[in-house]
């Protein structure tokens, strides 16, 4: 097939990218990677992931998303559809390696190598309520949050990455923010006992 | 001011969950992009090949429709009450002279008549007896002192 001028590939859908793909052409699957490679590690990343297995897991999705191409069906969106390989091959990665994502933050480990702790302080204050999330909720229930609110995938979409009822979903999301508005509100009532006490 | 908006107000969990999740987030990493272009366009060439219209695919919904249109006929004829015969039968006339007069149905009977009356009475003892046993043993079951049962 003739490749589009990458001026079109931009203004062009992700289901309209990935039908061109699949007649064969080659940069219309490159302009879907360039799309989904930031999402996905972020995805991967806040999941637990180390910064290698996470670059590993996002180029066996790309790689698995690309062979299994005829079987991606345009009705549904190509969002959802690579978050579900990448999901699944999360989950069977760590079932299969056994040892639990870990608990520092990737990010962090990341930054300090490359040596830009400016940027660390930075992003430390946004990513209080995450960090939190991910301590209290369990790993279903935070993939669930996380698709929800920071992918704002609809609950019917994130059940289907999932593999869960749409019921089970909407029960979690509601599940998890109260877990969370109940950690933020004990921390803070914790915060002012401790400064009261400083005081 | 609609639902939306109140909602908006009332909810700033969903709101910094919305905000917060972008704080953060990796670069984009052009050779981990090269990297998987590279592997890509190594990968055997399963998806290259443009997707071919699949010939047994109508004959496949073709078989499947007949099949349906099969059984929905067949289901029809099961489930149809045949009163067919029936009607064909009240309509047509009744052979008399093969209907046996009431004296030869008389004569028929007459010489069983005496059998015919013992054999509708003819296993009432054997009844009685089992209607007997059962009652007996209907009674074993019941404790035959109550006080037993209760310690007493």
């Amino acid at each position: 097939m003739e490749d589009a001028p990458p001026t079109l590939k931009l203004k062009l859908s992700d289901e309209q990218l990935a039908g061109m793909a699949l007649a064969g052409c080659l940069d219309s699957f490159e302009e879907l990677v360039r799309r989904y490679q930031v999402p996905l590690m972020r995805f991967l990343l806040r999941r637990g992931a180390s910064q290698p297995d996470a670059e590993d897991l996002v180029q066996d999705t790309f790689l698995k998303a690309y062979q299994s191409l005829r079987q991606y069906n345009p009705a549904w969106k190509f969002k959802t559809w690579i978050f579900t390989i990448g999901y699944r091959l999360a989950v069977s990665h760590y079932r299969r390696n056994i040892v639990p994502p870990t608990q520092d933050d990737p990010e962090e480990v990341a930054d300090v190598r490359e040596g830009s702790l400016p940027r660390l302080e930075r992003d430390e204050s946004k990513r209080q309520l995450w960090d939190l999330a991910r301590t209290v909720l369990t790993e279903e229930q935070f993939t669930a949050i996380w698709l929800y609110y920071a992918e704002s995938l609809p609950a019917a979409q994130v059940a289907r990455v999932m593999n869960r009822s749409w019921v089970w979903v909407k029960t979690n999301l509601h599940r998890a923010r109260r877990k969370l508005r109940d950690s933020l509100e004990e921390r803070t009532s914790t915060n002012l006992q401790t400064s009261r006490g400083v005081l | 001011m609609n639902l939306k908006s109140q909602q908006q107000q009332v909810d700033p969990l969903e709101h910094r969950l919305k905000s917060e999740a972008i704080g953060g987030s990796p670069a984009f990493s052009m050779s981990l992009h090269q990297r998987i272009m590279r592997d890509i366009k190594s990968a055997p060439a399963t998806m290259a090949a443009p997707r071919r219209p699949v010939f047994w695919r109508p004959l496949g919904l073709a078989a499947v429709a007949a099949c349906l249109a099969v059984a929905l006929l067949l289901g029809r004829l099961w489930m149809e009450p045949s009163n067919q015969g029936a009607l064909e039968s009240k309509n047509d006339p009744i052979d008399v002279s093969l209907v046996p007069s009431f004296d030869a149905v008389l004569n028929t009977t007459k010489p069983i008549q005496q059998q015919l009356k013992e054999a509708r009475f003819g296993y009432v003892d054997q009844d009685a007896r089992r209607l007997t046993q059962f009652v007996m043993n209907q009674l074993d079951v019941f404790p035959s002192n109550d006080n037993k049962d209760r310690g007493m």
